[in-house]
């Protein structure tokens, strides 16, 4: 089962997100609602997937992705966010997430992420 | 006045040797210029020549001047022999001398008139070289005067120009900053209008999932019209900001075919109608996302004129370094008084609609130097866009 982390300021966010992952099989190891409970969180879990919201108060998604990138440069970020403005697109660009989805998004977005990670494991498990 | 009385009364006649040839000849020379002189030589005549008679006199002016100048020539002559027998000199010979001294004063006049005609000549070509420099001068000053008048005239031309320039470029400069203002603000409204709409998703995704066993037939449509609502509304908010942000241009190679598919990934309403696309894919220069934007715009417009029923065709073709494309549909076209307003912002016929859409289609068309337009029968938008494919892009 592929776990994963959620982080976003939105509390119900959070929690349908999650109640979500546990409908398409993937398992929550836990959630945060900034970029420092993001990092704190990753390094506890380790999970295989960290859904991430950029804009959040204090510490923000991109401090999350790059301070989790350091601790581990092949961790699989996708970053989940309303908005993203003509200053910061660079600047993600530049931390290189796996994924960007865009809110409000349609399930099948996740689920096809899902298998396409799955896919990846399955590959890097028999070589 | 008596001629004779006068010689006799003046005492220098008496003193006068006329045999003196130095003396005479300084007579000759006075004699022109002196009245008193020729009275002398009058005095000096009448001497020698008892027989001297006036009507001799007048009759020997009457001689022609080849006859004066050989009595001359014989007076000098005998100058000359040493002949110094003044008084056997005939009439004509002293006559000569009267004629003599008028000669030479017409020489004297003659060369003074000629002095006075070449001065007069010579000062009329002056005044005429001068007039001519005076001319030249003329117009020099006026073509100079030409030439500032034409150069006040470009400065003045120039000044405008530049006053616009500059009212212009304020004028954007508003604009743009005004633009940003209501770009950021459109940002964070964006921002926030979209999380909680997320939320609403997720919800109304999560109890579809929940519900697949549910016996109420009509529960299922609610929830699509809810998830319609919500996919509506995210649309106008991107319309919104599609329209404010005044990103600038990130163009990269692309392909016609690579943008529709981005468009159609958005439009969840494309299944519903026969859509068309020419099968020869085109490379393009421009700005992926933008353009896709312009796509989703135009099918979407095209879709809900048709009311979700008919055809769409998107052609495309390359010509002369523009990329042409054009979206024909089946619907029942545009009323012709609204034509010419369909790429007004904020102009809409819709219920539903921002009226920003065919005006953010103008701006990205526009913003990559090219044109939009659109005409009925059927019901045509086309896109012609400089296409000009950059090998290190």
């Amino acid at each position: 089962m592929i776990s994963a982390i959620v982080i976003d300021d939105d509390q119900d966010n959070v929690d349908l997100f999650s109640e979500f992952l546990g409908i398409i099989q993937v398992k929550s190891l836990g959630s945060g609602n900034n970029g420092l409970q993001a990092v704190e969180l990753y390094e506890t879990h380790k999970p295989d997937i960290v859904f991430l919201d950029l804009l959040m108060p204090d510490y923000d998604g991109f401090y999350a992705l790059k301070n989790i990138r350091n601790i581990d440069p092949d961790a699989f970020i996708v970053v989940i966010t309303a908005v993203v403005d003509k200053n910061s697109r660079q600047r993600l660009e530049d931390l290189h997430p796996d994924h960007v989805i865009q809110k409000p998004f349609e399930p099948e977005q996740i689920t096809d992420i899902i298998k396409n990670f799955n896919q990846i494991q399955k590959q890097s498990a028999s070589h | 006045m008596d001629r004779k009385y006068l010689a006799k009364t003046n005492p220098a006649d008496d003193n006068d040797d006329p045999l003196n040839p130095s003396h005479r000849r300084f007579q000759f020379q006075k004699q022109p210029f002196d009245g008193e002189s020729e009275s002398m030589t009058i005095n000096q005549e009448e001497k020698q020549t008892q027989t001297k008679s006036q009507p001799t006199s007048t009759q020997s002016k009457t001689l022609d001047s080849h006859d004066l100048k050989k009595a001359r020539l014989n007076e000098n002559l005998k100058f000359l022999q040493g002949d110094s027998d003044f008084v056997k000199k005939t009439e004509f010979a002293n006559i000569g001398k009267e004629f003599e001294s008028d000669k030479i004063g017409q020489e004297v006049t003659g060369l003074l008139y000629q002095y006075e005609k070449q001065k007069i000549a010579m000062t009329q070509r002056q005044i005429q070289e001068e007039r001519a420099l005076v001319q030249e001068l003329n117009e020099k000053v006026e073509q100079n005067i030409a030439k500032f008048v034409n150069l006040e005239s470009k400065l003045k031309h120039k000044q405008e120009e530049l006053e616009i320039e500059v009212r212009l470029k304020s004028q954007k400069l508003i604009e743009s900053e005004r633009m940003a203002a209501i770009g950021e603000l459109s940002s964070r409204l964006a921002h926030d209008l979209k999380n909680p709409l997320s939320v609403l998703k997720m919800f109304t995704e999560i109890i579809k999932i929940k519900s697949d066993d549910n016996s109420d037939p009509t529960f299922m449509n609610k929830l699509d019209a809810a998830n319609a609502a919500i996919y509506r509304m995210t649309h106008q908010i991107d319309n919104v900001l599609d329209y404010v942000r005044n990103t600038p241009l990130q163009k990269i190679n692309t392909t016609i075919h690579e943008i529709i598919n981005v468009a159609l990934a958005k439009i969840p309403e494309i299944n519903q109608i026969s859509l068309t696309i020419e099968q020869k894919n085109m490379p393009v220069y421009c700005d992926k996302a933008k353009m896709s934007i312009v796509f989703i715009n135009l099918l979407l417009n095209s879709i809900q004129a048709m009311q979700s029923q008919g055809k769409i065709l998107v052609n495309f073709y390359q010509n002369d370094g523009n990329a042409i494309i054009e979206f024909i549909d089946s619907g029942p076209g545009i009323p012709p008084t609204l034509l010419p307003k369909v790429f007004d912002p904020l102009f809409t016929t819709k219920q539903h609609g921002t009226g920003l859409g065919l005006a953010t289609c103008k701006n990205i068309i526009e913003g990559h130097g090219g044109k939009i337009f659109v005409k009925n029968n059927p019901t045509t938008f086309t896109l012609i866009i400089p296409n000009n494919l950059r090998s290190d892009a």
